[in-house]
């Protein structure tokens, strides 16, 4: 999507009408690229919403040399992985006070949330298990893997998002593939 | 299973675009309630700095204030005594004096007497 000259002028100086139409603009399509990262509707809306706000906030940083569509995905990817990245803690903290008897109810409350048409989907066994050992690999080639399987993104895209080279990106999604398919393969020859 | 590795690349194309989520109506609306309470909190987090920046600077000149009061007390308690010796070294110096004087007298009329 090309930048609106006078819409990041406006943005940059908090106009509201400007953000709401900015949010309208792009928020289905960071709702989509947020649930492919953390696979659940309410917590992709929560992290949605976070990127918003964080755009808001810091879109004096903005500069227009580049288009406004990358900083948002730049801004979505590293939201979804920080969420990732908390929640991981929050899992390990749950695991260690089941040893000791003590119950999380906010972690079992989510376990026991319905699934939505897109939850109900992947429910097929296979896909499951692809996409949770996507969600083991390391953060960057979890990011070029997602951003151009799952958000069909070009290499040259992706790796301005992610701030490296072209070749790096390549190099990521070889890695990527060849540690989910060794992952794979123990998990369907056991 | 061999065939399933193999087709992750198929797999995962699948689920792309399988499904479109939509952000419901009130999202935008719940947008603008976070920035303002983020705005709020910036704002009494603010506040918050200022006053306790007040608090330390008071604190601070009321330690400065005592710290001075205690040196100036102790300065003038030195002094007194200063004063104290100097009165009683010159005293006794005056004192040493009016001796040595009237031994002088004395042994002035007795030599007069021996005469």
């Amino acid at each position: 999507m090309k930048n609106k000259p006078d819409w990041i002028t406006k943005l940059k100086l908090g106009d509201r009408d400007t953000f709401r139409e900015f949010v309208e603009e792009y928020k289905n399509k960071v709702l989509n690229t947020c649930y492919n990262f953390v696979r659940n509707v309410h917590d992709a809306e929560d992290v949605s919403q976070e990127v918003f706000i964080e755009i808001f906030n810091s879109i004096h940083k903005f500069k227009n040399n580049s288009q406004i569509g990358t900083w948002v995905y730049r801004i979505t990817v590293s939201k979804c992985l920080d969420f990732l990245r908390k929640k991981n803690q929050k899992k390990r903290k749950v695991q260690i006070l089941s040893i000791f008897g003590i119950k999380d109810f906010e972690h079992e409350i989510e376990s026991q949330a319905p699934q939505t048409p897109a939850e109900i989907l992947e429910s097929d066994d296979q896909t499951q298990i692809i996409l949770s050992q996507i969600g083991k690999l390391p953060d960057n080639q979890r990011a070029a893997l997602t951003l151009n399987k799952l958000e069909n993104l070009s290499i040259r895209e992706i790796a301005e998002i992610l701030q490296t080279s072209e070749t790096a990106v390549e190099s990521l999604l070889q890695r990527a593939k060849a540690n989910l398919k060794k992952k794979l393969s123990k998990i369907f020859d056991s | 299973m061999k065939r399933n590795i193999e087709n992750i690349d198929q797999k995962l194309e699948s689920i792309r675009g399988s499904y479109e989520l939509q952000c419901g109506d009130s999202f935008t609306d719940k947008i603008f309630e976070k920035i303002d309470a983020h705005k709020s909190n910036g704002n009494n987090y603010k506040t918050g700095l200022v006053v306790l920046l007040v608090l330390v600077a008071l604190n601070l000149s009321s330690i400065y204030i005592i710290l001075s009061n205690k040196k100036n007390n102790e300065l003038k308690r030195s002094n007194s005594l200063q004063t104290m010796i100097d009165v009683y070294s010159l005293n006794s110096y005056s004192n040493n004096m009016k001796l040595q004087f009237k031994g002088f007298n004395t042994e002035v009329k007795n030599s007069r007497q021996s005469e």
